[in-house]
């Protein structure tokens, strides 16, 4: 895949890590019940709210388009964690729409630390 | 190197800011070592980064970033479509007045752009996957995040000078400083 290849050079120990953990994350998102907690990851807070996106929403779920439904957000932040060992293991997670950020005390728990969120889409 | 692009691309076009991104990096490695190893390996001078797969994005403004920064964004995947639309939204609601789209810049694969995202509406128009999976459109975003700024003491003022700002490119591009020099042990 290309995003795969391109960024093969990138992967740092800890981006193969946290790639597998990726798809246990988003599906964490997902339910927006039960925290996550393995290996330096500790989702501490999820919410979930209902997004109406106007006169893009589509019950079909089309290619490319925004679509009403739940959107769920993660927070959590780690330690040592580096942004672009973050940023890899997403790429290589790309079945699925999602908005992941990461920025100084975005968690809620990340104060004089890193946090990160990640928002899962319908 | 894709990181290391857009701080040379800021430096380019606004040294100031530039700069003050730098100078926050620094700040966050020097006076917070619980998170310096978190740049270890970080090469860019955005430290509130976003990735952003397979949604379109619709209309808004960078909330959080600082009004005289510029902010990076960075397209993979294979798709076509999906311009970068610049609109001009009304105050009153758009289901009564609708948004006027003033700019429309091609956003394909592998495209960057810096632009001041918290003064200019955007949005991206829809695209189509052309190869492969339908999803398969991805973004990544750089902001220059006030807040960010703010914590680490910098201020972004507005509007930008640019007195000597060819002589800080020469003094970082030139003498192979970077941040990750300025790790302090």
């Amino acid at each position: 895949m290309f995003l795969k290849s391109a960024h093969k050079d990138e992967l740092t120990e800890d981006a193969v890590k946290y790639a597998k953990l990726g798809p246990l994350i988003l599906e964490k998102c997902r339910g927006g019940k039960t925290a996550y907690k393995d290996e330096g990851v500790e989702i501490d807070q999820i919410d979930s709210e209902d997004e109406r996106d106007e006169k893009q929403s589509s019950s079909k779920g089309a290619k490319g388009k925004r679509v009403a439904g739940v959107v769920h957000s993660a927070y959590w932040c780690a330690q040592g964690q580096s942004v672009r060992a973050y940023l890899s293991h997403l790429l290589l997670n790309s079945d699925h729409r999602y908005i992941a950020q990461t920025s100084y005390g975005l968690a809620p728990s990340s104060e004089s630390r890193i946090g990160h969120k990640i928002q899962s889409y319908p | 190197m894709t990181q290391v692009k857009f701080n040379v691309l800021l430096a380019i076009l606004d040294p100031n800011a530039a700069n003050t991104l730098f100078e926050t990096v620094n700040y966050f490695k020097t006076y917070h070592p619980q998170i310096r190893s978190a740049f270890a390996n970080a090469a860019s001078w955005f430290i509130s980064q976003a990735f952003i797969a397979n949604r379109q994005t619709g209309t808004h403004r960078d909330g959080h970033s600082a009004p005289a920064g510029l902010d990076g964004l960075l397209t993979f995947g294979h798709y076509q479509g999906g311009h970068l639309e610049l609109v001009d939204k009304k105050s009153t609601p758009a289901s009564t007045v609708p948004e006027v789209v003033n700019v429309s810049i091609p956003y394909g694969p592998m495209t960057g752009i810096l632009f001041r995202g918290s003064l200019f509406p955007h949005r991206v128009s829809p695209y189509q996957s052309i190869v492969g999976k339908d999803l398969n459109r991805f973004a990544m975003a750089f902001f220059c995040d006030r807040e960010v700024l703010l914590h680490a003491g910098f201020n972004l003022p507005y509007p930008v000078p640019r007195e000597d700002h060819l002589a800080w490119i020469a003094e970082v591009f030139s003498s192979g400083m970077s941040p990750q020099t300025h790790i302090v042990p």
